[in-house]
């Protein structure tokens, strides 16, 4: 008796095999239980994506939580029209490139303030297993490394379809740039990619 | 434009299988022809394929906890200094003195405010605790001076002698006291609908369960 008074909605319902749009409609309507289940279902993903961006935990981390957030805060500015992955990742992509003009600044006002050079700033690889062989891991940073200093536009699309492996139609929904322009994209930061990464041989398969 | 160049262009939708038929015997020849062509797409090849297997770290294990601690903080009414806008950029020195002014006066009545509400519940609660024998459901409440609302902190049984109450408390705030985690903060799966004063209670959640008789113990 006491115990079928305590069961809330999330208990009839398996929100897990819900689509995104059905969550959030439901959030729409305040079952924060459908909430909770967006959260989950792309907060891994999302973390990827800032991870790989701004090559920074801490930041990376601060940049999903507030978009989560903003999910929370905005949830009615959503309209069904748009898929819910796409508008999640542009609200995403938007701070974390906020993100990184706010760095800039920093670095910026630091060196004209102090009267000093930021020399050691260095991607920082925390996250990753340090045992593992130095090799690929030196590999892996070089990589991130390499990938910092692409400039975002290039950044965004060769995380999204390498790292995220994203179709390219949901890339371009994403950053509501045509298909042709996403493909064209995307080779050439790889091409740009590859320019930075002379140092990885062929044959160390 | 040299054909080098053109056959870079191509590369990841080689890489990716999307060429036509007669495109791929093409590229296929230039690089046969090409060492220089045959060498970067193979590098090519290789920095998508370490791309695919970088590691893909998560977010620490404090990620969910601080994230449903903000949405909490969402969920609590404005502060109280709130109703009084930070004047930004250049502003009029006289204006800022009588905002300041306002936020004193605001934060000195709202303490008064709270100050009696305070002596009620003691009031309220030394009645509780000399109690009756009259069964039924009450909501013993205080008054949570740092986020300036009402808070349940537990449900009884039985009537204070002398206090009469109206109705009892909706079966919404009721369940307003929610499941909480390892860690303290709400389980958000096990949530009350609706959710309205999900986090914080509402006085208006208490309507049910005011004090009629009594006048000083209206909250």
């Amino acid at each position: 008796m006491a115990q079928e008074k305590d069961k809330v909605y999330s208990d009839y319902f398996d929100f897990d095999a819900l689509p995104d749009e059905e969550l959030i409609r439901l959030f729409q309507n305040d079952e924060l239980a459908a909430y909770d289940t967006l959260v989950r279902r792309y907060r891994d993903q999302l973390y990827l994506f800032a991870y790989r961006f701004l090559g920074n935990q801490q930041e990376a981390e601060d940049v999903v939580q507030e978009t989560f957030l903003r999910l929370f805060r905005k949830r009615h500015a959503y309209r069904q029209i748009a898929k819910f992955s796409t508008w999640i990742y542009t609200i995403a992509g938007n701070l974390a490139k906020t993100e990184l003009r706010r760095r800039k600044r920093r670095r910026l006002v630091s060196i004209n303030d102090m009267g000093f050079d930021e020399k050691e700033f260095e991607i920082e690889d925390e996250g990753m297993d340090t045992e593992r062989e130095a090799d690929s891991s030196m590999t892996d940073k070089l990589i991130q490394q390499a990938i910092s200093e692409l400039s975002p536009r290039f950044r965004e699309v060769i995380i999204l379809r390498d790292i995220q492996e994203l179709s390219y139609e949901e890339i371009g929904s994403i950053l509501r740039i045509p298909l042709g322009t996403v493909k064209s994209r995307v080779n050439r930061a790889r091409l740009k990619l590859q320019a930075k990464l002379k140092a990885i041989k062929p044959e160390n398969k | 434009m040299s054909l080098c160049n053109r056959v870079q262009k191509l590369f990841s939708a080689y890489y990716e299988g999307e060429l036509a038929e007669d495109q791929k015997i093409a590229f296929e020849q230039h690089l046969e022809e090409c060492p220089r062509c045959r060498e970067n797409f193979s590098a090519f090849k290789v920095v998508c394929r370490r791309l695919k297997e970088l590691p893909k770290p998560k977010p620490t294990p404090y990620f969910d906890a601080a994230l449903y601690y903000r949405v909490r903080r969402e969920q609590r009414p404005a502060s109280r200094y709130a109703v009084f806008p930070m004047p930004s950029g250049r502003t009029v020195p006289v204006f800022v003195a009588a905002a300041v002014l306002l936020v004193f006066l605001g934060a000195q009545l709202q303490k008064a405010a709270m100050d009696k509400q305070i002596r009620d519940l003691a009031a309220l609660n030394d009645l509780l605790r000399q109690n009756a024998e009259v069964s039924a459901h009450f909501v013993v409440t205080q008054i949570d001076t740092t986020a300036n609302r009402i808070k349940v902190i537990k449900y009884i049984n039985t009537r204070p002698a002398g206090v009469e109450w109206v109705n009892y408390p909706s079966q919404a705030s009721r369940r307003t006291l929610i499941d909480r985690d390892a860690d303290g903060y709400p389980d958000l799966r096990r949530a009350p609908r609706p959710a309205t004063g999900l986090f914080s209670p509402q006085p208006s959640d208490f309507n049910g369960a005011r004090v009629i008789q009594a006048s000083q113990y209206q909250f």
